[in-house]
């Protein structure tokens, strides 16, 4: 288990992410949509680390995500357990790289999820409103979330 | 004799995801206790801080359209004043003859909204000013078009709103010319209508008229301007209808604002709490 050698610096890796979203990526609303930059740093983290490593980085991460965005508990349950049952799905020491279709599919897959955990609990906490527009929210945020993670995947330097 | 032991190694990611989503589903079901209200202070003012550099650009970006619409509200403005002075005069002298008292004014904050999320999702604002500028909890934000928020939580230069699209939003109304009292809030998936809730069918109430906030749950003075009624219809299944509300203030545009320094008195507070014990 290598969760010592590379939790201190993904963590301050998380922290940059958290700081881009609160001043920059959550300006960017599409249709009262916004998409999530800190759940596309927890899907790279789940290609290249083991998954106890993962969960910790995620859940302290996901926490003070919560704590500043007022979102109390959301955030770190779904981003966790999406953590937990997709890190097998995503986990690839040897770096054999997917087709740009596959990846895309199991990125929106994992941000469907991810988006439907979200959307309930926000639901459960009196939140959000379970109407007709849960749907444009849930599908929506996941084209949103999952093309934000595409092109940041397409851009990321080998 | 052996005793068979799970192998902790393997159920040990399981275990750890169990802790903490025990730990996340107490936060949301305790995320509105008071234990968490200093860290919410602090998250505040991270939020504040990331965010003011930003509201100068937005305020620099919107003075132009917010110049433009201030004029045309200042020469409907000095229109409505020549009329309210005349009224004035009148009221001044019926209002001695009735010995009521006048009219309680009060102090009006300014102040500038330095973070906006309106998404649809808890939707909430910053403001720069805090408890040691006298804002308390339960004071209302208001701009030139109307009523934008109650303050829910004060931090020390800065305070969350909570906007009037939000699904936490409850505000005590009253429709102008029928003075049927309701409550507002915001029910609709739309972010572009409110509902005003719990006004008997037998009040008739038109589309066009004004509805203003009601003073009559000491939770907000009476007479800020919240919206125009739509349409309405009526609730199924109850004696009541729902009124449909469009709101006077843009949430979108909307930067500068003030902070009504409103105190609910403290006697009605107490007496409604007894009634409520009983």
């Amino acid at each position: 288990m290598s969760l010592g050698k590379y939790l201190g610096r993904d963590l301050l890796t998380g922290f940059v992410f958290l700081l881009i979203q609160a001043s920059l990526i959550r300006h960017l609303v599409i249709w009262n949509l916004e998409t999530d930059i800190v759940f596309v740093f927890f899907l790279w983290l789940a290609t290249v680390r083991e998954r106890t490593h993962v969960l910790v980085v995620t859940a302290v991460v996901a926490l003070f995500a919560d704590i500043l965005f007022d979102t109390w508990g959301i955030r770190l349950f779904s981003a966790t357990f999406v953590m937990l049952i997709f890190h097998s799905f995503l986990f690839d020491p040897n770096e054999q790289k997917l087709s740009s279709g596959s990846l895309f599919t199991l990125i929106f897959v994992i941000s469907l999820v991810y988006t439907l955990i979200f959307l309930l609990l926000a639901s459960f906490s009196g939140m959000f409103l379970m109407d007709i527009s849960f749907f444009a929210y849930w599908i929506g945020g996941s084209v949103y979330l999952a093309l934000t993670a595409f092109i940041l995947y397409i851009l990321k330097p080998e | 004799m052996r005793i068979l032991f799970v192998n902790v190694g393997e159920i040990r990611d399981y275990l750890l995801t169990g802790g903490i989503l025990l730990v996340a589903f107490f936060l949301i079901l305790a995320r509105q206790d008071d234990a968490f209200q200093n860290i919410r202070k602090a998250s505040i003012w991270v939020i504040s801080t990331i965010e003011k550099p930003l509201a100068n650009v937005r305020i620099y970006r919107t003075a132009i359209s917010t110049n433009s619409s201030l004029q045309q509200q200042n020469i409907l403005l000095q229109d409505e004043v020549n009329r309210l002075r005349t009224l004035r005069d009148e009221n001044e002298s019926l209002r001695s003859l009735l010995g009521l008292m006048n009219t309680i004014e009060y102090e009006l904050l300014p102040t500038i909204i330095i973070n906006k999320n309106l998404t649809g999702i808890n939707n909430f604002m910053i403001v720069n000013v805090g408890n040691r500028d006298g804002v308390q909890p339960g004071m209302p934000l208001i701009n030139a078009d109307g009523l934008l928020g109650i303050v829910s939580h004060v931090g020390s230069r800065n305070s969350t709103v909570i906007p009037f699209y939000n699904r936490q939003f409850r505000v005590s109304a009253r429709v102008e010319d029928s003075r049927a009292f309701g409550i507002v809030s915001w029910e609709s998936p739309r972010m572009d209508e409110l509902t005003l809730n719990f006004v008997p069918q037998t009040v008739e109430v038109n589309p066009g008229e004004r509805v203003f906030t009601s003073g009559a749950s000491n939770q907000l003075p009476p007479y800020i301007p919240i919206g125009i009624v739509e349409r309405t219809e009526p609730d199924p299944g109850k004696e009541t209808q729902r009124i449909f509300v469009q709101p006077f203030a843009n949430l979108s545009t909307a930067v500068e604002a003030h902070v009504m320094l409103f105190y609910p008195e403290a006697e009605v507070d107490s007496l409604i709490s007894r009634l409520i014990v009983r």
